[in-house]
């Protein structure tokens, strides 16, 4: 061996230093980030992610359950139809026969607005329950006589507030609702 | 050279003899210059890589099982369902009234409240002239969580059975959404006025104790 080249030991000595320097940022790494910088999927991070989501799917859910318009059910209809699962689904199928003919019997023209979604419970990543508050503005052949006051500005239209309990399953093709109720 | 030159050569020169105490000495301090043995520092830096490794797994590890998400959002089921148990317990004491007992009830009102809330809370406080009014008519404000089941809800108000939910819910701070039903009563009256509202709670924790920030319903 020539005085050039390093012994098999300097450069066993020069590795593990490189990985102590490596492991070191690693460490520092994690006591800044966190859960965050972890490469793989926390328990806590896939809790997190699924509140998240299921409280975004009762969001839509239950604006297109508010969207109704006498003139053009159908795609109203559908669009529950497709943010929906299970018993929940086919029952809203039949029901939807009923709800088109007491829309266009009473010209009903309506539209919501989540205001607040809150997570009551999640249950194994899969099922969630959530709370919806909405506001909702409501024309039909009833309302045409109402005047726009401070608490309703719409001129022939009541406003409505709703209280939802929404239950959210996680799905194959992705969060959807499986329940719906108002609360009393 | 013949042995009587080398016996005649200056006493200076015993150096070319061979090492004396001298080259010793020096020998000895280049020894001790010398750096350790290899092997010794390759066992160390293995043996700093070896702690490093395990701290880093016992940090990953801790990491990866903490109660709170990526989005500092609180995830215990537990600790989660208690807050919520709380709020609904702060949120129909703090909305009911009993106009014979209005001060205890305010007071008792009060300290569930952070000083900040408080201030707001006094604001929205009817006059003593009014509250005054309120007792002779034997006003009765009584304030219910809704409940989640059919059955009218007995014991602790929990997530499970009454109406309330987390918008957002860290260690310290957390806001719920809350469906009330208040049910206002007054002597002589035989109809109850009842008010499904909801309501948006937000609770600090000082010293240990969860205590409302602010409370409104938009």
């Amino acid at each position: 061996m020539t005085a050039s080249q390093p012994s098999p030991l300097r450069r066993l000595d020069v590795w593990l230093s490189l990985l102590l320097g490596l492991t070191l940022i690693a460490i520092l790494t994690v006591l800044i980030g966190g859960s965050r910088v972890l490469p793989w999927d926390t328990a806590a991070r896939v809790q997190s992610e699924g509140a998240r989501d299921a409280k975004a799917l009762a969001d839509r859910a239950i604006t297109a359950f508010l969207d109704v318009d006498h003139r053009d059910m159908q795609p109203r209809i559908k669009a529950v139809t497709d943010l929906s699962t299970g018993e929940f689904a086919a029952h809203w199928e039949t029901a939807s026969v009923d709800l088109t003919a007491a829309a266009e019997l009473a010209k009903a023209i309506s539209s919501g607005k989540v205001r607040y979604v809150g997570l009551n419970s999640l249950t194994n990543d899969k099922v969630a329950t959530v709370l919806v508050a909405a506001d909702t503005v409501v024309r039909n052949t009833s309302t045409r006589q109402e005047e726009a006051t401070d608490a309703c500005p719409h001129k022939g239209a009541r406003c409505d507030r709703y209280r939802f309990l929404v239950e959210v399953t996680h799905t194959e093709d992705g969060w959807r609702m499986s329940d719906l109720a108002g609360v009393p | 050279m013949s042995e009587e030159q080398q016996i005649d050569q200056p006493a200076d020169d015993a150096t070319a003899a061979g090492p004396g105490a001298d080259e010793v000495a020096r020998l000895s301090l280049n020894l001790k210059a010398l750096p350790p043995p290899r092997r010794a520092v390759t066992a160390t830096i293995a043996l700093f890589l070896a702690v490093a490794l395990a701290m880093l797994w016992l940090l990953a590890d801790r990491a990866g099982s903490s109660d709170i998400g990526p989005d500092g959002q609180l995830v215990s089921t537990s600790e989660r369902a208690a807050i919520m148990t709380r709020v609904a317990q702060m949120t129909e004491q703090v909305m009911s009234y009993r106009s014979d007992q209005a001060e205890a009830d305010i007071k008792a009102a009060k300290e569930l409240m952070t000083p900040r809330m408080q201030e707001d809370y006094d604001k929205s406080l009817p006059s003593e002239a009014e509250r005054e009014a309120q007792q002779g008519q034997g006003i009765v404000v009584n304030a219910v969580v809704a409940s989640l089941r059919t059955s009218q809800v007995e014991g602790d108000c929990t997530p499970d059975v009454c109406a309330v939910s987390l918008l957002s819910a860290t260690e310290d701070e957390a806001t719920a959404l809350v469906f009330v039903n208040q049910t206002a009563t007054a002597k002589g009256q035989e109809n109850a006025v009842n008010s499904p509202t909801w309501e948006v709670v937000t609770v600090v924790k000082q010293d240990g104790k969860w205590l409302i920030d602010k409370m409104e319903s938009p």
